[in-house]
């Protein structure tokens, strides 16, 4: 696995070089969409304020990870490298796992970063302070949210292999759960085909146990927990078994490449 | 080593079915070099993605060192190296260091052996001073002469080439044509190059498979191929003689008079032409073996 890491940091190093302006702006971009949002949803009164941070930054890492593995594979069926890769001594799950260790480090020290820009731009650095340990806990509930949105995002790779534009589909997936999933408004309040939908998604759960952590409201918080488990669960299952159907249909069908 | 039994593929449904492959049925022993030749469409390509599991097929299966490659896919992991379309085989925004790096990682190779290997390749192909160069910025030629160096570092028990030469200055296509025929007879590795490149099939194959719509119709080895009587005939020079002008004239035989006494021309038939003529009557007899060439284009429907 070591090996597998070192050629995808070498991947990503070859990447960078390339299209580092593409990554800076992509970055600026997110700080305009942070500053829009937080000022025009947000109650800075309160706790709240920093839990909206703290689930922008969710949804922006769970959005890089749904769309990351689709990516891989549209990317790699159009260069031909994706028969290259089946082809060598390690089988492709390994690939694409090592692929996504690396791709997670480096989109957790974005987020880390622009995490704290917007901690000092929003004035939220009292209420982290006040909150202590709890960040860990909320840091966890994150990085495990993030982890089940790669796995998902296993399924859309899949349908990369069929379909050539999954960009498009990612793009409006995206949208929708960033107003959909109590990050901007509380479900609650949206129309009950959105709700029941919305709370199939991990992210709605995961915001609400981040808001009831933060508000030291603890009565609901097993159930919540589970749901989140159970909803995540079923997001990683989705992830594997789709993508597993998807290929063996793609290579009954000879689609690993689309040159 | 290479099994491929009543392989069949059919892309898509009903009246829009399309048969890539039918009933292909052929054998590899270890060590062989072997050229699949077939038009545009005849079945070649889909039939490498098959033996390379990357293509499920309809019916039949592949064994390879006698495993099924599609009920056990690492043997086809593991031991297949192949280059399918050239340049689309590496990352163009890396540079051709760091795809070699990359697929020698994925491959598992030893670290000492790759950077020998590296080096030999580099070389021979004259890439060294390119190694540093992003694969967008080499020619198409370049781009794959790279893809060949990456294909050969996993030095896999059986190597398939698909169009090796597209690309290559002729130079370059002398120099791969050698590496080729060097690095599997040092090794003992199986070869199957797909190509439209006839030069490459006569000089660097033992054996060919000639495809045409999706069937396998010929597979057998160059030389037998050579001596088909169909496609081989003799350039004999003769003392004129009564008998010889009534046998050529019967036959309508071409001929060319050469001088007064003697005459030209090419048969197919030498039997009949040897049991009239006293062998005091016969100048020359010479084997025509160049128009192989001529025999693989109509065999493959090029």
């Amino acid at each position: 696995m070591y090996k597998m890491v070192k050629a995808e940091c070498l991947m990503l190093y070859g990447e960078l070089k390339q299209y580092y302006m593409n990554y800076v702006f992509y970055n600026i971009g997110l700080l305009i969409i942070f500053m829009g949002i937080f000022y025009s949803f947000s109650d800075s009164d309160n706790g709240m304020a920093l839990g909206m941070l703290y689930a922008l930054v969710m949804w922006q890492l769970c959005m890089a990870a749904l769309s990351y593995l689709p990516n891989v594979i549209q990317d790699e069926a159009l260069m031909g490298t994706l028969e290259q890769i089946s082809m060598t001594r390690t089988s492709i799950f390994k690939v694409l796992i090592s692929k996504v260790i690396v791709s997670a480090i480096f989109d957790i020290v974005k987020a880390s970063v622009l995490f704290f820009i917007c901690l000092f731009l929003f004035n939220l650095q009292g209420l982290i302070l006040e909150a202590g340990s709890i960040n860990f806990l909320l840091i966890g509930i994150i990085i495990a949210t993030f982890v089940t949105f790669y796995a998902f995002g296993l399924f859309f790779a899949g349908v990369a292999l069929f379909y050539k534009r999954i960009h498009a589909i990612i793009q409006v997936i995206s949208y929708a759960l960033l107003f959909f999933t109590n990050i901007t408004v509380s479900v609650d309040y949206l129309p009950a085909v959105i709700r029941i939908i919305s709370n199939i998604v991990p992210i709605s759960w995961a915001v609400r146990y981040i808001n009831m952590i933060l508000e030291g409201y603890h009565g609901q918080l097993n159930e919540i927990v589970m749901w989140y488990l159970v909803s995540s669960i079923l997001f990683i299952m989705v992830g594997f078994i789709g993508f597993r159907v998807l290929l063996m249909r793609a290579k009954k069908l000879g689609k690993l490449a689309h040159y | 080593m290479l099994e491929v039994n009543r392989i069949t593929k059919i892309f898509g449904k009903g009246d829009r079915s399309v048969v890539a492959n039918k009933d292909i049925s052929l054998s590899i022993p270890k060590g062989s070099i072997v050229g699949f030749l077939g038009a545009n469409g005849a079945g070649k390509t889909t039939l490498v993605k098959i033996i390379c599991n990357l293509i499920t097929p309809t019916g039949g299966n592949v064994i390879l060192h006698g495993k099924d490659v599609h009920k056990t896919p690492h043997i086809a992991h593991e031991k297949i190296g192949v280059m399918l379309e050239g340049a689309r085989n590496l990352y163009n925004f890396l540079s051709l260091d760091e795809n070699m790096q990359y697929f020698s990682l994925l491959n598992k190779l030893d670290t000492d052996n790759f950077l020998k290997n590296k080096k030999y390749l580099l070389d021979v192909f004259d890439l060294s001073d390119k190694s540093k160069t992003v694969v967008n910025e080499l020619s198409r030629g370049m781009q794959q002469k790279a893809a060949l160096i990456i294909a050969l570092l996993k030095e896999p028990d059986l190597l398939i080439l698909d169009e090796p030469t597209l690309g290559l200055d002729i130079t370059s296509q002398i120099t791969m044509k050698e590496v080729l025929k060097n690095s599997i007879s040092k090794k003992e590795n199986t070869l199957i190059i797909c190509t439209h490149d006839l030069s490459v099939v006569n000089e660097v194959c033992e054996k060919v498979c000639i495809f045409n719509k999706g069937e396998l119709k010929v597979y057998d080895s160059i030389n037998s191929l050579k001596n088909e009587s169909a496609y081989n005939n003799y350039s004999v020079v003769v003392k004129k003689s009564e008998k010889i002008m009534t046998y050529v004239s019967s036959q309508n035989i071409q001929n060319k008079e050469e001088g007064e006494s003697y005459i030209e021309m090419n048969i197919s038939n030498l039997e009949d032409l040897l049991s009239i003529t006293a062998p005091n009557e016969i100048i020359k007899i010479e084997k025509n073996i160049n128009n192989i060439e001529k025999l693989l284009t109509e065999l493959a429907g090029d």
